[in-house]
């Protein structure tokens, strides 16, 4: 088992060295620096030399090769190297964006199980009836509508028209995490649950809908046990492994930042950051964020392969096991 | 392994996963979560998108990047000199100044001004900054082309390699900003100034301030200011009509209709010389010929771009100076918007539309124009789109290529004809810079080879011409040429906007883009 | 008829929704009310009214009309984007379940690290070294989203592969180009054309997502999601040019996913549940 879980381990460092040299090249092709960005931000002209010299200082006039396994010596060497915008130190900048994005991750994850277990039941029980059908037509609409769109939407009735929650969601003036409330997390929280419990919704009734068919339950049903009982007993009980591995799945999507959505609201996350750190061609924030992605993702399959033991524990562990999971 | 142990190990999984996820939360968020107790009784909160990391100016130390700009504009720094509306340099931490001859510049300080560290302000503290500052800063050594400075009590003299008529203004860029360098704290980018207010707390994305009671001129009278950074205008604007923010600078065009209610809130505007300009490909075949860039400059909608899609918050330019400059629009004449004239040039030129599809040709030709320019801001692509569409009315077809990568493109000959960008035109008040960085052969910003033999011969002149008044007729001289030559046209001219609820009285903005908080702002009850 | 009869109504409903949308975008601009890119300064920002049913935009230009060719750009850039991704990534899952080995580690591994990568970002990035456009950022997303169909064509060759009758074609001389397509390939066509129909909303989405950051179609082409957002600013102010687009994304988004839903139930009910 621990063994396994070290080989897994281990396949990070092959992906990590594609991830990051794949996300190098295509920012090193992408032209244009980042001191001649910040220059254009201010709109004054500065003479070549200076240019020169500042592109020198950063080293961005080495070949690409250089600037690459540069990178990389410093990185398994535990040294991130600086922002080439701001000069801070890139971990540093990173870990003060996370808590923002870990924040708004676990508020929306929770609202989605709020949401979308008891839509799910509900949903499940009156089979075919009206609630039913009203239940499944929403989460078609919440399928179907761009998360941008339902961001623009909630703007629009609960902080313009309606003037209850804050448009912009992060505390004025300050950044990571001293700039969050859990009022300014409502809309965005609201806007990611809307689409992940849609999902979860028809996942959950069609779950509840399969065990309620089976024979165990006509069993129970005809001792006369009530129906909520074996509800809580038998049927949820049942669901929960695939409700975490759902719930997994989607940690890792959201962990990653949520750019258009942190982006709208001024939510101070790091899919934000990597946003403004492409157009910045902010090299070594980006690299950050490219290895940061490529864990959770590792983390999250290597969590979803192990909840399939326990699930099945006929399921053996096996390292070249491609299943479909996409 | 029976059912409820797998149900056990998999809430367990779970459990183990948020526990991870807040305790990671919580490890970070120590040390950052700093909040303020309770507010002053006397505040006031002023939303920016001009202060941040993106705009190089975080922090407040003068001889870094473009801090200094942060450290004049919320009162912390002041410079020897100032400027006043006309853009003309007045006195400020220095009363007078004089030429002893070309090359050296005596300047006499004002006396009874300390440092928020209690040391007085001398010509030995204005030594140390200044020679800090050339030392270390980027653009200041070229610009001022300082040889030696003398310090004898209040007295400073300045030796300059060659004549600089533009000394005094330089001077007055924030870069310029006098600080106690002995004081200066680099670990929270603390300077030690002599403004009005004191910045109690530094980041990059907020300044605190309070006020200095020390301070030689009418003390401040807001007990504590907060700077903010904004990113977003569609933040500011929502942060304004909410009142998490008593004051914005930099809202976007839209959102002032929002604004229009005298009773809550109040708007001050004045033009800069932010400039949003076109420059010619003159290596580009299609641009050599004359009737096409006369048709170019007749062909946009100055008007319609500045009153119908920037809603009135800007200025129709003719030439690369706003109104209030000695050597300003009114003194020059380029062509305005007249789609009938430029057809009639075009065609008596020999572009026409032989093959019917709406666009003029000429030799088997096309008459395609590639307008190279930037989303980074928000006007740009406005103003190209607008173009696209009016000069498409007169037979020319606009290819429009509104990149971030635009600075890589530009230095391509041959990838563009028109590139269109913003730039502040007089930094210093002085008509100098504009030629000095654009229009020059050997200028940084003069992406289009464009040269003009008669304009060498002025600019050299206007570099060593101490006299005001001659500059001026220069500056007119110049400006002219280029215009005539149909090298660059001037779209408008960006008109900065403060909003503030109308409590808020004493803030408004500055045609150099460089004062705002002073001690005259004031919060009503 | 036995076709029609075990059809379901609900797909021959939908199936005629997608091609009613479909005509609609192609004939877009033989019907448009008004030139989608004539701009009229003086009537800039109108409120809806009898002429222009979903008012004006800041240039005023006729936001109905933009909304109509505007179905063109969205819905053929989309219909491009799945099929070359599909294409491409069952191409790459069926070699790799069809020769294994050290192929298949190699080209699995290439799909990790694409799956690892994150997506917008990813199409970010190849859209500022292409330069914005729709085409660059349908490449984008071809190249980011296709070993989601590797993996799936893979998963399903491998279950094709141990079965009795392709060992049966190799026995019978067929050659690996003979087996794949016309032994492997018409057995997993069914759930793979399923999944890419299901994926149409998903990728409609991302494509307005990217042309909503700003990296897909450039102005003033007339595409729902650089609508929304070059209008964005404008939401308090003229709503309705931000919900135009809107509401068109939502709606073709909406029949293209019931498509994909009845379509699924009639060739793979099995998968229904899942």
């Amino acid at each position: 088992m621990f063994n396994y879980i070290f080989r897994r381990l281990l396949q990070i460092i092959p992906i990590v060295l594609g991830i990051t040299f794949l996300s190098f090249t295509i920012m090193y092709f992408a032209g244009g620096n980042a001191v001649e960005i910040l220059l254009e931000n201010q709109g004054l002209a500065v003479s070549q030399e200076v240019l020169n010299q500042k592109i020198h200082e950063l080293g961005l006039d080495r070949p690409f090769l250089v600037q690459y396994f540069d990178w990389l010596i410093g990185f398994f060497s535990g040294d991130l190297g600086r922002s080439y915008v701001s000069g801070n130190d890139v971990f540093a900048v990173f870990t003060s964006k996370l808590p923002a994005t870990i924040i708004l991750t676990l508020i929306s994850l929770l609202l989605t199980l709020v949401i979308s277990i008891p839509l799910g039941i509900y949903s499940a029980l009156k089979h075919n009836k009206l609630a039913d059908y009203i239940i499944r037509a929403a989460t078609f609409i919440g399928n179907s509508l761009p998360n941008f769109f339902v961001a623009l939407l909630l703007i629009f009735i609960f902080a313009i028209s309606l003037g209850w929650l804050p448009a912009i969601s992060s505390k004025i003036g300050s950044s990571g995490l001293s700039s969050l409330s859990l009022k300014g997390a409502l809309l965005p929280s609201f806007t990611l649950a809307i689409a992940m419990s849609s999902k979860y919704i028809r996942q959950i009734r069609a779950l509840i809908l399969d065990e309620l068919s089976k024979d165990y339950i006509s069993g129970a049903k005809a001792r006369g046990i009530p129906k909520a009982s074996i509800l809580i007993k038998d049927v949820l009980k049942n669901s929960w492994l695939m409700i975490i591995t759902l719930l997994a799945l989607s940690a890792g999507d959201l962990l990653g930042g949520t750019a258009i959505i942190e982006t709208i609201f001024q939510w101070d996350g790091v899919g934000k950051l990597a946003v403004d750190a492409i157009e910045m061609r902010d090299y070594p924030i980006i690299q950050m964020y490219v290895v940061w992605m490529a864990f959770i993702y590792l983390f999250i399959n290597l969590i979803t392969d192990l909840s399939y033991v326990f699930i099945d524990p006929r399921v053996k562990l096996n390292m070249d096991r491609d299943d479909e999971r996409a | 392994m029976s059912r409820i142990t797998q149900i056990r190990n998999g809430l367990g999984i779970l459990a183990v996963l948020l526990a991870c996820l807040v305790s990671c939360a919580l490890l970070l968020s120590t040390g950052c979560a700093q909040q303020e107790g309770q507010s002053s009784q006397n505040s006031f909160v002023y939303g920016t998108t001009g202060y941040g990391v993106d705009m190089s100016d975080a922090g407040l130390n003068p001889h870094k990047d473009y801090s200094g700009w942060s450290c004049v504009r919320y009162g912390v720094g002041e410079t020897l000199f100032k400027f006043n509306e006309q853009m003309q340099p007045e006195p400020w931490l220095a009363t007078e100044f004089k030429y002893l001859d070309d090359k050296t510049c005596q300047i006499t300080l004002r006396d009874g001004v300390k440092f928020s560290s209690g040391r007085a302000l001398d010509a030995q503290a204005v030594k140390d900054c200044l020679e800090q500052l050339i030392a270390i800063h980027d653009r200041a050594p070229h610009d001022l082309n300082i040889e030696s400075i003398d310090a004898d009590k209040n007295i400073l003299t300045i030796h300059t390699k060659e004549p600089n008529p533009s000394l005094i203004n330089y001077l007055c860029d924030p870069y310029g900003a006098i600080v106690d360098v002995s004081a200066y704290d680099k670990a929270d980018d603390q300077v030690a100034g002599t403004g009005p207010y004191i910045a109690k707390s530094v980041s990059d994305t907020e300044i605190s301030l309070e006020p200095n009671p020390d301070y030689w001129g009418e003390k401040a009278k807001v007990g504590n200011v907060i700077v903010s950074s904004f990113t977003d205008g569609d933040a500011l604007t929502a942060a304004l009509q909410t009142g998490e923010i008593q004051g914005t600078y930099g809202l976007p065009y839209a959102s002032y209709a929002l604004f229009n209610d005298t009773n809550k809130y109040a708007t001050n505007s004045t033009n800069t010389s932010r400039v949003f300009f076109g420059q010619v490909n003159c290596n580009s075949e299609i641009i050599k010929d004359d009737a096409v860039r006369t048709a170019l400059a007749l062909g946009i909608d100055k008007e319609g771009f500045v009153n119908t899609l920037l809603n009135g918050h800007g200025a129709v330019a003719t030439g690369p100076f706003p109104e209030n400059f000695d050597f300003g629009k009114n003194k020059v004449k380029a062509e305005s918007y007249d789609p009938e004239k430029a057809k009639k040039i075009l065609e008596d030129a020999g572009w026409v539309d032989s093959d019917g599809d709406g666009i003029r040709d000429k030799d088997g030709k096309k008459l395609v124009i590639r307008w190279l320019t930037y989303p980074g801001r928000m006007e740009l692509p406005l103003l190209a789109e607008s173009a696209q569409y009016s000069l498409k009315q007169i037979g020319i077809e606009v290819e429009v290529n509104s990149t971030s990568n635009h600075s890589e493109i530009r230095k391509d000959k041959g990838a563009w004809d028109v590139y269109v960008s913003a730039i502040v035109a007089a930094p210093t008040g002085d008509p100098q810079y504009f030629f000095t960085t654009s229009c020059l052969k050997d200028s940084a910003k003069n992406f289009g080879d464009y040269s003009n033999p008669e304009l060498e011969k002025l600019a050299k002149q206007l570099s060593t011409e101490f006299d005001p008044q001659k500059r001026s007729e220069l500056a007119i001289k110049m400006q002219q040429i280029i215009l005539d030559d149909h090298a660059y046209f001037f779209a408008s001219h960006l008109n900065m906007g403060i909003v503030t609820d109308s409590h808020v009285s004493g803030l408004n903005p500055h045609p150099s883009d460089y004062y705002e908080i002073s001690s005259d702002l004031t919060v009503k009850e | 008829m036995s076709v029609l009869k075990n059809t379901s109504p609900k797909l021959i409903v939908f199936s005629a929704a997608v091609i009613i949308l479909l005509i609609v975008a192609a004939l877009a601009p033989l019907i448009v009310p008004h030139d989608p890119y004539a701009q009229d300064l003086s009537q800039a920002l109108l409120n809806p009214n009898s002429a222009h049913l979903l008012g004006t935009d800041r240039f005023g230009r006729d936001i109905f009309a933009r909304v109509l060719m505007g179905a063109q750009t969205s819905i053929y850039s989309t219909l491009v984007l799945v099929f070359f991704t599909s294409v491409i990534g069952i191409f790459v899952g069926v070699a790799a379940a069809w020769f294994g080995g050290i192929i298949d580690s190699l080209l699995m591994r290439t799909s990790d690290v694409f799956l690892a990568f994150p997506a917008l970002i990813f199409a970010i990035a190849v859209a500022a070294v292409l330069g914005g456009g729709i085409q660059n950022a349908i490449l984008a997303l071809v190249a980011i989203s296709w070993p989601k169909y590797a993996r799936i064509a893979r998963s399903l060759s491998l279950e094709q592969k141990g079965e009795l009758y392709i060992s049966a074609a190799k026995v019978g001389g067929a050659s690996d180009f003979q087996i794949i397509f016309i032994e492997i390939l018409p057995n997993i066509i069914g759930p793979l054309l399923v999944t890419s129909v299901l994926d149409i909303g998903t990728m409609m989405m991302e494509l307005a997502a990217l042309s909503f950051l700003g990296l897909g179609a450039q102005p003033p082409i007339a595409e729902w999601g650089s609508m929304m957002s070059d209008n964005r600013n404008l939401l308090q102010i003229a709503p309705w040019t931000v919900f135009g687009p809107g509401l068109a994304i939502f709606i073709c988004i909406a029949i293209f996913n019931l498509f994909g839903d009845s379509l699924r139930d009639r060739i793979d009910p099995k998968r229904r549940k899942k």
